[in-house]
C-alpha cells in the first residue's frame, strides 16, 4: 500500500497499537506478517518474491558461516540469484528492445519484443538490502543471523520496504535483534516526521508535480518553459522521495525503530559530490562500499580511478530505472564528479585561495551552480523519450518568445512558493549546524513549538493539498 | 534527542491551545452583543455607506451617507467603490435566505464572514442566494461592492420565515452601527473563525504531540480527548449556511402539472440544444421536459432521475439522457467541491448510498464519513480553493510586482497567457489528448470500466419504473471546420456501449459526425450557440423514437 492512502493511515495505527499491546517474543512475527501484508497489498504475488530473495539471502548466509571453503562460490550464487531476479524483472525488457534494435541495425533477424513483465514494488531496494548483507557475512563484517524470522524482518520492515532507506545489517539488525525500547521522543519524534513528510508530498511534490507534468505535456514548449518545468521537477522529486523516507522514518519511530537518513539538503550542496553526499545517502554509500571501493576507489592509477566513478555512476543510473535516458543521467553525474575532482586536483596544485571574507560568496555560488547542473540532469531524468530528450536539449532562448518567458517566471514562482517550506528547512539546518551537532534542527526545534509546527503543517496539508495526488516517484524503481 | 520539559510545559502549551480556541469561538457573540448590539444608532434606521474612488477629478476622495433599507443601493457615478454597513436585530433564531445581485464585483458579509460574492463572471446567474442559520439578536452586514467604470447597483433581499417572502429589512429591525472601532470589530470577527480552527489544532495536537507520550497510562483518553478537541469548534460554531434545501417537490410539482411524455436529462450540453417550446411545437404539442443540472454528467444525471423524475409519479414514454465523450463511464467526475457538493444536497433529500460507493469510491468509510463531516462544517473545499487561489495570485504578483490599476491588468493578462499556454490543443507528446479531454486510457476499456460506473443503475432504475432509455452523445466540437471523426479507441468504446445498451433495453443515438452540424453552429466549446437550429435537427433524427 502507498503511504499517501487512506489504507495506511488505517493501517499504521492498528499495526501500532496491536505491535505495542504484543510481548516482545512475538513483536517480530507480528510485524513481519504486516510487512508482507504491506506489500501483497499491492499485489499479493509480490510477497513470494521477496520471500525467495529473503530465504535465498538467509541460506546463503548461513553457510557461508558453515562452509569457510565454499564461500566464494556461495557467495557467487547468492549474488546471481538476486541480481538474476532484479535483472529479470527490471531490466529484461529493456535488454530485449535493445537487442533487436541492434540486431535490426546489423542487418540480422530481428524480432519484435513482446515481453510486457510487471515491475515488483520495491525490488532495487529489498535486493541491495539483502545483497549488502550476504556480502557483509562473506567479508565477516558482520556474524550470519540465525533466526530466519528475523532476516526476514530486517528485508521487508514496511517502512522502508518500498523505496528505502537501503539499510545495512549492521545498523538495523541489532535492533531487530534486541527489545526496542519507546520513548516519549521518539513518539514525538516519529509524528512530526509523519506529519512533515505527508505535507512533503502532498502538498509540495504533488503540487509542483502538476506544474511539471503540465509542462512536459506540452507538444512544442519553448525553452523558458521547459527549464521552469524542470526546476519544478526538481523540487518535486526532492520533496516526493524525501517525504517517503520521513514516513519512513517516522513510522519506524513509532515502533521503536531507527532508520538512516537518507537526504541532508541536497540541494545546498556545494558540488556534485556533495549532492551524492546529501541525495539518497543510502544508495550512494552501497555504491561506493560495494562497487567502488572493491573496484579500487580513487587509490588506483588516475585512468582507472576515472572508470571506476563513471562506472559507479552508470550502474547508480541504471538502478533507478531501464532506460536508456537513467544511463544518460548517471553518465552526466560521473561526468559532474570528475569535473569536479579534476578541478580540485588543478586548484590544489596551482595553490588557488579564496580570501576569508570571499569566502560565503564563493560558498553560495557553487550552491547555485551545483544546483542548476543537477536541473540540467533531472531533464535527462525526467523525459524518458531519447529523441524528446534532444529536442528538448536544442531549444534556444532566443528562439522563444516574451510570452514563453512570462509564463515560465510565473511557473518558476508558483513552484517556488509550494518549496518554500524545503528552501527555509534548509537555510535553518545550514544556520543551526554551524553551531550544533545534531542530524535535524526540525527534530530539535523547542518543543513548546513542536505542537504549533505540527498544527500549521496539518493545516497546510488540508488547505494546501493538490487536487491530483500522485503516486511515489521512486516506486517505479 | 532532547529531553521533554516538565509536564508543567505541556500544560501551558495545551492551555494556550485550548484558551486561544474558547476565545474565538465566542469573540463574534461577544462582540456583537457587547460592541455593535449597543453601540448602534436605532434611531437611524439604513446602511451607512462610504462611497470612493472617484472617477474624475473632485473636491472630494469620499463622502458618507445614510442609505434607506430598502433592497437595492445605487452607486453614484462619480465613485468607483461602496462599503455598506447595517445592523439587523433578528427577531427568531432559524434558516433565513439571502438574496444578492450586482452589476460589479461586490461580496456580502455577515459577522464577518464572506456570505455571498457577485463578480461578472456570474453575472449570467442573475442572483446568489445563501441560507443561513441566525441565532436572535444584532448581526453586522457589510457589502462591498467595486465597478472599475464607476456607479451601478446592487440589490439584497431577505427570506424570512414563516412565508419565507422575498422583503427588505424591516425598518425597525435595523440600526446603523457605531462607526467608531467598526472595521476592527469587524476584522476580530472575520479573523476569529480561522483562529478558532487553528487553536483547536494547536490544542489537538498540544496533547498529541506532549501530553501523549507522557500520559502513557491514560493514553486511550488522551487520544479521545484530543479527537474531541480538535472536533470541538466544528461542533460549537456550525457554518452558517444550512443544508441546500431539497429541490425536488417544486420539479415534481412542475412534473405533474405538464405530465410530460419525453423527459431529457442533461447538462448544459442539453441546455445549450434543445428548446422545450419549439420540440413541443414540432411535436405537435406533446409536452416535453428538461432537467438540467449544469456541469452535472453521469452521477448527477442519476441522482436527477432518482430524485427529481422518478418520485414525481409520472410516466413519460421516453427519458433521454444527454452526454459527451466517455463521461457515463465516470463516475468520480464532477462529483467534488463546492459547486457540486451544493448541486447533490438541492437535487437529493439525504446521502444517496449508491451514489457515496460509485463516485466516492473508497469514501464510504467511517473515517471518510467523519472527514466530509468535517469538511462540511468547516468549508475546507471552499477555503482550499480560497488558499490555492492566493497562492497562484502571489505567483502572478511576483512575476508582475507592484500596485495599480495597470499592473492588476498585467497580470490578468499573464494569467489569461498561462491559461492560453496549457490550452488542450498545445498538449501533445507528453500524454494522449483524448484521454485529456475525456478520461484515461483506462475509462476507455468500456469492459471493465463500466461495472464502476453509474450506468447500471440508472439502467436499473428505468426499468424498474418502466422508463425506456435513449442516450444520446452530442458531437464535440469540430475542429477546422471539418467532419468529427473519433479515435480507433473511441470508436470501439462506442460500439461496446451500444451493445451495452441494446442489451440492456436502451438506444444509443450518436451524434458524432452528423454532416448538418458544422462549427458555424458551435457557440463556446461543445454548446450550440442556438438552441432553436438545433431542436429541427433532433427531431429530425429522432423522429422514429419521439413519434
Amino acid at each position: 500500500m502507498s503511504f499517501n492512502s487512506l489504507a495506511y493511515l488505517l493501517y499504521l495505527p492498528v499495526v501500532f497499537i496491536v505491535y505495542w499491546l504484543l510481548p516482545y517474543r512475538w513483536q517480530n512475527g507480528f510485524l513481519l506478517t504486516a510487512s508482507y501484508f504491506f506489500l501483497g497489498f499491492i499485489h499479493p504475488w509480490f510477497t513470494v518474491l521477496i520471500f525467495s530473495v529473503s530465504s535465498v539471502n538467509y541460506l546463503a548466509g548461513r553457510a557461508l558461516g558453515r562452509w569457510p571453503k565454499q564461500r566464494k562460490m556461495i557467495l557467487l550464487s547468492a549474488l546471481v540469484f538476486s541480481l538474476g531476479i532484479l535483472g529479470y524483472f527490471k531490466y529484461a525488457g529493456f535488454f530485449l528492445e535493445n537487442l533487436a534494435v541492434l540486431l535490426q541495425t546489423m542487418g540480422m533477424a530481428s524480432f519484435q519484443s513482446s515481453l510486457s513483465i510487471l515491475l515488483p514494488v520495491g525490488i532495487s531496494f529489498y535486493t541491495f538490502q539483502a545483497l549488502a548483507y550476504t556480502i557483509d557475512v562473506y567479508r565477516k563484517d558482520v556474524p550470519p543471523q540465525k533466526q530466519f524470522i528475523d532476516f526476514s524482518l530486517f528485508i521487508s520492515f514496511f517502512p522502508q520496504l518500498v523505496a528505502g532507506p537501503i539499510e545495512r545489517s549492521r545498523d538495523l539488525m541489532p535492533q531487530v535483534e534486541h527489545r526496542r525500547q519507546v520513548t516519549p521522543e521518539m513518539l514525538n519524534h516519529g509524528l512530526l516526521l509523519v506529519i512533515w513528510g505527508f505535507f512533503k508530498k502532498l502538498v509540495i511534490a504533488d503540487n509542483t508535480g502538476l506544474i511539471a507534468y503540465k509542462v512536459f505535456s506540452l507538444s512544442d514548449p519553448g525553452f523558458y518553459t521547459v527549464w521552469a518545468g524542470v526546476f519544478s521537477f526538481a523540487i518535486q522529486i526532492l520533496a516526493d522521495f524525501w517525504s517517503y523516507t520521513d514516513i519512513a522514518r517516522g513510522s519506524a519511530l513509532l515502533l521503536g525503530f531507527k532508520l538512516s537518513r537518507n537526504f541532508n539538503h541536497p540541494y545546498f550542496a556545494t558540488s556534485p559530490a556533495d549532492f551524492w553526499r546529501r541525495w539518497h545517502m543510502s544508495l550512494s554509500y552501497w555504491l561506493r562500499d560495494y562497487i567502488y571501493i572493491p573496484l579500487g576507489g580513487s587509490r588506483v592509477s588516475a585512468g582507472r580511478a576515472t572508470g571506476n566513478i563513471m562506472l559507479t555512476f552508470l550502474l547508480s543510473g541504471l538502478w533507478h530505472g531501464a532506460s536508456w535516458n537513467f544511463v544518460f543521467w548517471g553518465g552526466y553525474h560521473g561526468l559532474l564528479v570528475l569535473i569536479n575532482r579534476w578541478f580540485r586536483i588543478v586548484r590544489d596544485r596551482l595553490k588557488i585561495s579564496v580570501p576569508g571574507w570571499f569566502i560565503p560568496g564563493v560558498v553560495t555560488g557553487k550552491r547555485i551552480l551545483t544546483f542548476l547542473l543537477v536541473c540540467i540532469g533531472w531533464l535527462m531524468f525526467r523525459v524518458t523519450d531519447t529523441n524528446r530528450l534532444m529536442e528538448l536539449f536544442q531549444l534556444l532562448p532566443w528562439q522563444s518568445d516574451r510570452a514563453d518567458l512570462q509564463v515560465a517566471v510565473y511557473l518558476f514562482f508558483l513552484s517556488l512558493l509550494y518549496s518554500l517550506p524545503i528552501w527555509f528547512h534548509g537555510l535553518f539546518h545550514l544556520h543551526w549546524c554551524k553551531n550544533h551537532t545534531m542530524e535535524d534542527p526540525l527534530l530539535d526545534i523547542v518543543l513548546m513549538v513542536r505542537p504549533l509546527l505540527m498544527a500549521v503543517l496539518f493545516l497546510g496539508i488540508l488547505l494546501l493539498r493538490s487536487p491530483s495526488p500522485s503516486t511515489f516517484i521512486y516506486f517505479q524503481f | 534527542m532532547r529531553k521533554l520539559p516538565s509536564r508543567n510545559h505541556c500544560l501551558y502549551a495545551l492551555a494556550t491551545g485550548l484558551l486561544g480556541m474558547i476565545l474565538c469561538v465566542y469573540l463574534p457573540p461577544l462582540i456583537l452583543h457587547l460592541a455593535i448590539g449597543p453601540g448602534a444608532d436605532r434611531a437611524k434606521q439604513g446602511w451607512w455607506t462610504h462611497f470612493s474612488g472617484p472617477t474624475r477629478p473632485l473636491p472630494v476622495n469620499g463622502y458618507e451617507v445614510l442609505l434607506p433599507a430598502e433592497r437595492t443601493i445605487a452607486l453614484n457615478p462619480d465613485f468607483k467603490q461602496a462599503t455598506s454597513w447595517i445592523i439587523w436585530f433578528v427577531p427568531e433564531g432559524t434558516l433565513y435566505k439571502i438574496q444578492f445581485s450586482a452589476e460589479a464585483v461586490s461580496r456580502v458579509t455577515l459577522d464577518g464572514k464572506t456570505l455571498l460574492k457577485a463578480s461578472p463572471k456570474s453575472r449570467s446567474r442573475k442572483v446568489e442566494e445563501r441560507w443561513c442559520k441566525l441565532t436572535p439578536g444584532p448581526h453586522l452586514f457589510r457589502l462591498d461592492f467595486y465597478n472599475k467604470d464607476g456607479g451601478g447597483w446592487f440589490s439584497i433581499g431577505f427570506l424570512t420565515p414563516p412565508l419565507m417572502r422575498l422583503t427588505a429589512l424591516q425598518n425597525t429591525m435595523v440600526a446603523m452601527p457605531n462607526r467608531d472601532h467598526l472595521e476592527t470589530w469587524w476584522w476580530l470577527m472575520r479573523l476569529s473563525r480561522p483562529g478558532t480552527w487553528f487553536f483547536g489544532l494547536l490544542a489537538g495536537f498540544s496533547l498529541l504531540a506532549l501530553l501523549l507520550p507522557l500520559a502513557m497510562a491514560n493514553r486511550l483518553y488522551a487520544t479521545i480527548i484530543t479527537i474531541a478537541l480538535v472536533a470541538a469548534p466544528a461542533l460549537l460554531i456550525p457554518d452558517l449556511s444550512g443544508r441546500e434545501p431539497y429541490i425536488g417537490p417544486v420539479i415534481h410539482k412542475k412534473l405533474q402539472q405538464k405530465q410530460p411524455r419525453y423527459v431529457f436529462i442533461g447538462n448544459s450540453m442539453l441546455w445549450s440544444r434543445i428548446d422545450d417550446s419549439l420540440l413541443e411545437h414540432l411535436l405537435g404539442g406533446v409536452p416535453v421536459y428538461s432537467i438540467v443540472n449544469f456541469g452535472g454528467l453521469s452521477g448527477i444525471h442519476y441522482l436527477a432521475m432518482k430524485y427529481l423524475l422518478i418520485p414525481s409519479g409520472i410516466k413519460p414514454k421516453r427519458v433521454f439522457i444527454f452526454f459527451r465523450g466517455i463521461t457515463l463511464v465516470e463516475p468520480t467526475a464532477r462529483t467534488t467541491g463546492p459547486y457540486f457538493e451544493t448541486l447533490i444536497k438541492r437535487i437529493t433529500p439525504a446521502t444517496d448510498p449508491v451514489f457515496e460507493r460509485l463516485a466516492h469510491g473508497r469514501e464510504t468509510s467511517p473515517a471518510s464519513a467523519f472527514q466530509r463531516y468535517l469538511d462540511t462544517l468547516f468549508s475546507v473545499q471552499k477555503n482550499r480553493k480560497m488558499v490555492r487561489d492566493a497562492v497562484g495570485n502571489a505567483a502572478l504578483w511576483l512575476s508582475i510586482p507592484g500596485t495599480g490599476q495597470l499592473r492588476q491588468e498585467k497580470r490578468n493578462q499573464l494569467r489569461s497567457l498561462v491559461n492560453k499556454h496549457f490550452a488542450l490543443k498545445n498538449v501533445g507528446a507528453g500524454m494522449d489528448k483524448e484521454s485529456l479531454r475525456s478520461g484515461s486510457r483506462e475509462i476507455l476499456d468500456f469492459s471493465s470500466s463500466v461495472a464502476k460506473s453509474f450506468l447500471p443503475p440508472i439502467l436499473k432504475l428505468a426499468r424498474t419504473h418502466n422508463f425506456p432509455l435513449v442516450f444520446v452523445r452530442v458531437q464535440e466540437r469540430p475542429q477546422d471546420n471539418g467532419p468529427v471523426r473519433d479515435t480507433p479507441e473511441m470508436k470501439q468504446f462506442i460500439a461496446e456501449l451500444k451493445d451495452y445498451l441494446t442489451v440492456n433495453g436502451a438506444v444509443l443515438y450518436d451524434f458524432t459526425g452528423d454532416p448538418e452540424l458544422p462549427l458555424s453552429m458551435y457557440g463556446q466549446g461543445d454548446h450550440i450557440e442556438d438552441s432553436s437550429l438545433y431542436t429541427p435537427i433532433f427531431y429530425d433524427r429522432l423522429r422514429g423514437l419521439l413519434q
